[in-house]
């Protein structure tokens, strides 16, 4: 190795020489041709100063204290290689823990989607049943006088088939017959009774309604209202602590 | 070095923070410079470092003990720095090929030399000190990563070859490598811009 090329020492023969990481041999054979090589002294001479720069360069201060914050639980990215015999207790009920973590998030991203689409759908309808009151109310004085209601309450019932359970109260406003504190789809037969138009709308209306009839914009809503604030909860508990940088 | 390291990663690798954190405040100032070195931004640097010790925390499991913590997170530490350089430099180094081509070992191209000529004197020892800083630093910067890491852990931390090669998981022989050409690009970059380098760098070639 401690051969000269062209006649002087390489690049890299002369950084590890001045770093004296060659050999005793190296050492001394180089040591003999830079004493006497003009070329080689003045690269040396670079070297040095090359490094010297670098070496004067200041530490600078760490800008603020990098300790973790004493909450911030290992986190187990890998299979541990080594020492895993070590606490396997707290290793375990780590793991079971992260994976409870885990699911308890699952459960919760999927209860909040649920309860956005009970919202969505429990705001959406009141919007369109809205639009076709005020359109049935409208027409409802011209057209009351001179038609028949059986006619009038075809033509509304055929309009408003996409607007399952708000028709019977729409229906009642149009014919003007007076249906004292009627719920949607709660007195099916009373409204069938006094109007056969409806008759085809309410055969689609469930029996006996449920505990939260889905049907009702209402209960929608509240059921969303009550999924929302159980995924939020979710979150919350099962939040990731980060660590806080300052 | 704490008063015991290997029993401090005990307890490290059991989930004690608090054994950590004393690791962390007695190599906090090492690593931040290695990354601030490499990178050349503070804030990066600081963030770097916040990463690289939480990742330490994170992956002590596999730290073998008896071998150099510092080396071990010296490595972590620069492993991050390059990731993070890569993510935001993209550009490649083009100015470097340039001084690599007109390189010529036993030209006219010596540092020894021109020092010796400068004769540009600067009142403010500060504002020099700092822009020569600068200069250094971004010679740093135009080195390739590899050959940065290793001059920088060599040059500016002082550790041993054995260590960089434990930091930089290569052989010696890489590391002698990486640092003779590193040094010899900063060299050149230095001559380059040598109507930067001020009377201070002059006197320093003096004394020796």
């Amino acid at each position: 190795m401690a051969q000269l090329h062209n006649g002087h020492l390489t690049t890299e023969q002369l950084s590890a020489f001045f770093d004296k990481q060659l050999s005793l041999e190296e050492q001394a054979v180089f040591d003999a041709h830079v004493s006497t090589c003009q070329e080689c002294q003045r690269r040396l001479a670079d070297l040095r100063l090359a490094v010297a720069l670098l070496r004067a360069l200041p530490e600078e201060e760490v800008p603020r204290s990098f300790v973790l914050p004493g909450r911030l639980a290992p986190f187990q990215e890998r299979p541990i290689r080594q020492g895993a015999a070590t606490t396997p207790v707290s290793q375990g009920r780590r793991v079971w823990l992260h994976t409870l973590r885990r699911s308890v998030r699952s459960v919760s991203a999927l209860a909040a989607v649920l309860a956005l689409i009970f919202i969505i759908s429990g705001i959406l309808p009141p919007l369109r049943f809205g639009a076709g009151e005020t359109a049935s109310t409208t027409s409802a004085p011209a057209v009351a006088p001179s038609s028949t209601p059986t006619g009038e309450s075809k033509a509304a019932s055929g309009s408003q088939t996409l607007q399952r359970d708000l028709s019977p109260n729409a229906h009642a406003a149009a014919t003007n017959t007076p249906q004292p504190t009627q719920t949607a789809g709660a007195k099916p037969t009373a409204t069938a009774a006094s109007n056969t138009g409806i008759g085809t709308q309410t055969e689609h209306a469930p029996p006996a309604p449920p505990l939260i009839d889905l049907g009702q914009p209402q209960a929608r809503l509240i059921l969303g209202a009550l999924l929302l604030a159980l995924s939020i909860i979710g979150f919350i508990i099962t939040r990731r602590r980060r660590v806080t940088a300052h | 070095m704490p008063e015991d390291e290997a029993l401090l990663i005990t307890r490290i690798q059991r989930g004690d923070v608090n054994a950590f954190n004393q690791l962390v405040l007695h190599y906090q100032q090492t690593t931040y410079n290695v990354v601030l070195r490499i990178l050349g931004d503070r804030d990066a640097a600081a963030d770097v470092t916040q990463d690289t010790f939480i990742t330490a925390f994170r992956a002590i499991q596999s730290f073998r003990g008896g071998s150099s913590f510092r080396a071990w997170l010296l490595r972590i530490a620069s492993n991050q720095a390059c990731d993070y350089w890569r993510r935001t430099n993209r550009h490649p180094l083009d100015s470097l090929d340039d001084v690599m081509d007109e390189d010529e070992p036993h030209g006219a191209s010596m540092l020894s030399t021109l020092v010796a000529t400068d004769q540009a004197a600067n009142p403010e020892e500060f504002l020099l000190n700092q822009e020569l800083q600068a200069l250094i630093q971004r010679a740093l910067q135009e080195l390739p990563l590899d050959q940065r890491v290793a001059v920088i852990l060599c040059d500016v931390q002082g550790l041993s070859y054995e260590e960089i090669a434990s930091s930089t998981q290569t052989t010696l022989g890489t590391v002698r490598s990486r640092i003779a050409r590193g040094r010899a690009r900063l060299r050149d970059y230095l001559y380059k811009h040598r109507e930067l380098l001020p009377r201070s760098y002059r006197l320093l070639s003096d004394k020796e």
